[in-house]
């Protein structure tokens, strides 16, 4: 068993797990509002809801980003090999990509609808449109939003099942170093 | 003989007299009075991807003229609040009442003005008038059924189908439906 060589900083790993809350209630609104089994109304509220939380992951990315780069990022575990810290590092990357990608697509595809209801933050803030109303491209805003989020979520399968196995299979401790509770395992 | 009566929803006073002038049971009376509180302006619309949208209007008032001897010369004046429109979620209702839709900042008021009354059995009116909506006024036939209930009461059952592109309303469409479909249910009491 090998000790990662430090932990992420405090404002990376609460920023993650903030992230991983967001974007699990945002992906779940978005499930339920499109499938299409409820009410009007609920279904407005829920994509609204799902559209102002969408929203706040992308400040959450990029308070994120900000963190990550405030403070140099951890070393690969010395036990992994080649392959195995490349695959991570192109998941990790592939999970920035899209966890900045699906939003903004979803921003541009509410911004061009038919009818384009502007982002409200919870009625304390309106985000503006950044786009003119095209309802092509909206649909095919909409189409890509969806692939991007179904995509977004096997990566994050795949990112929890890597994790998992790093930490009861592999017994890395490679969990701890984003664990909020693991205290200060760092070496 | 001819009353005027103004006051919440008291519309359907018309169409009593229109259906019931007939049978001469209902003739002598000059008022009806309509009950509130069992009376709902309701509309539907669908959408393509998204649930069929049902809601009400919640503010409204008339005011009509009847004759009794010619239902035909009765008169209709029918007002609705724009912003009293509820679908069952504030953030919608005031999508609904914005621009896009009601735009019921610049147009507080649907307004409808019946033009003619043909009385098609014993139970059912078509109720011809101009409905305004956007500031753009268009005809309107409504077909209402009217039934007794009995201790002076009279239950109405009013449909029409709206198409919203007519009076500009183009938001959302082809996704949304162009025709919306209007209900109004009520019951007024004798006297």
């Amino acid at each position: 068993m090998t000790a990662p060589s430090a932990r992420w900083s405090g404002g990376v790993i609460a920023l993650h797990w903030l992230s991983a809350a967001g974007l699990a209630l945002v992906f779940a609104l978005g499930l339920a509002a499109t499938m299409g089994k409820l009410d009007a109304a609920l279904t407005f509220d829920l994509y609204q809801t799902h559209k102002a939380l969408g929203w706040l992951t992308l400040v959450l990315l990029a308070a994120r980003l900000a963190a990550r780069a405030a403070r140099p990022a951890p070393p690969p575990a010395p036990s992994w090999s080649k392959p195995t810290r490349w695959a991570s590092g192109l998941v990790h990357t592939a999970l920035y990509a899209l966890l900045a990608a699906v939003p903004l697509i979803g921003w541009l595809r509410v911004s061009s609808a038919i009818v384009p209801i502007p982002v409200s933050l919870f009625g304390l803030a309106t985000i503006p449109n950044v786009a003119p109303v095209d309802a092509d491209l909206s649909e095919r805003m909409a189409f890509a939003h969806k692939c991007g989020a179904w995509a977004l979520a096997a990566l994050v399968a795949l990112h929890v099942a890597a994790a998992l196995k790093h930490q009861f299979v592999d017994r890395d401790a490679i969990l701890s170093r984003i664990w909020p509770r693991a205290g200060g395992r760092t070496s | 003989m001819t009353a005027i009566v103004a006051g919440t929803a008291s519309a359907f006073l018309l169409l009593a007299s229109a259906t019931l002038g007939g049978d001469g049971k209902a003739d002598e009376r000059a008022a009806w009075r309509i009950d509130p509180a069992r009376t709902h302006i309701g509309f539907v619309v669908d959408a393509v991807g998204f649930p069929r949208t049902q809601g009400e209007f919640h503010v409204f008032n008339g005011r009509l003229s009847i004759d009794f001897d010619r239902p035909a010369a009765s008169r209709v004046a029918f007002t609705v609040r724009s912003d009293s429109i509820e679908v069952g979620s504030s953030s919608f209702d005031d999508t609904l009442r914005g621009p896009n839709f009601l735009d019921a900042q610049r147009f507080p008021d649907i307004r409808f003005e019946s033009t003619r009354v043909d009385k098609r059995d014993d139970s059912t009116i078509d109720l011809t008038g101009d409905l305004t909506l956007l500031g753009v006024t268009r005809p309107l036939t409504v077909e209402v059924e009217v039934k007794r209930l009995g201790g002076g009461r009279l239950a109405f059952v009013a449909h029409a189908h709206i198409d919203r592109l007519a009076y500009g309303m183009n938001s959302g469409f082809p996704i949304i439906s162009r025709d919306v479909d209007l209900t109004v249910s009520s019951e007024a009491l004798a006297g």
